[in-house]
């Protein structure tokens, strides 16, 4: 059976030009006695040496579902502001759950 | 009767309570030494207020409680004349003193030993001035580091 039309051509959106350029880890485990901000930092500070990069090259924050989880505290650790403030980063976009509300949060970002 | 907690002095308002955690103890017991401490970095010496894991000068994950002069420079204030607290009664002093010991390391407290309507008639006359740690000892071994002019 041939297709009904042909295939398009790749959108140029983002998520044809991205990629993962570094990955990090912090701790895993039961009652680690750690602050979670710090092993938020730990996960932060690893996958950013990994990229090869530095703090200063971090532009963005992308979280899911983002700080204080929409009022049930425990299902997530730390949101975009909490690290954004915490490493000093200067951003130009972010997104989250409710740091940046569903579809809008790409318009925001885009303007 | 020993075992009751003594009550806070009289002069003491009423106050709602910080919790204290393993992350920011060091700040709400030290006045129990006399002292003001904060969170200074191992590697770098960059102090770090509110306790935070991480350095934001050099991203060191090594830091400890080290004390303070306790001098510290009036930033900004506001006179809250709103009973917001029933036993906090206005008028009272809001101030961000900013530490001698670095450049943008700020506290939001309260300014004592101040008349707050005479400092709200002429701020500019106050902004600036010099100001050293005073405690307030509380309940739960909780010492609230308060603001006082250097006389």
């Amino acid at each position: 059976m041939s297709p009904r039309r042909a295939p398009r051509a790749p959108l140029a959106t983002g998520e044809r030009v991205a990629c993962i350029s570094g990955i990090g880890q912090s701790d895993v485990g039961r009652r680690l006695g750690r602050d979670p901000l710090a092993l938020t930092a730990e996960a932060c500070l690893a996958a950013i040496a990994d990229a090869g990069l530095t703090r200063d090259d971090i532009d963005g924050i992308s979280t899911y579902p983002g700080g204080n989880s929409m009022g049930n505290p425990g299902f997530t650790g730390a949101g975009v502001s909490d690290v954004q403030d915490m490493l000093r980063l200067e951003l130009d976009w972010f997104s989250g759950g409710p740091e940046a509300p569903g579809q809008l949060g790409s318009v925001i970002d885009t303007c | 009767m020993s075992d009751e907690t003594p009550p806070p002095p009289a002069q003491a308002p009423f106050r709602i309570l910080p919790e204290v955690t393993e992350a920011n103890e060091h700040f709400w017991r030290s006045g129990e030494r006399g002292e003001l401490a904060m969170l200074c970095c191992d590697a770098c010496a960059t102090w770090v207020h509110p306790p935070a894991p991480v350095c934001p000068g050099c991203l060191g994950m090594q830091l400890s409680p080290k004390a303070l002069s306790g001098r510290a420079r009036l930033v900004t204030f506001t006179v809250n004349h709103h009973s917001w607290i029933p036993g906090f009664d206005p008028p009272y002093v809001v101030a961000i003193v900013e530490l001698v010991e670095q450049a943008g390391l700020r506290l939001t407290t309260n300014l004592v030993g101040v008349e707050p309507l005479r400092m709200q008639a002429d701020p500019d006359a106050f902004i600036g001035m010099d100001v050293r740690v005073v405690f307030e000892a509380r309940d739960d071994d909780i010492y609230l580091p308060l603001f006082e002019p250097v006389a």
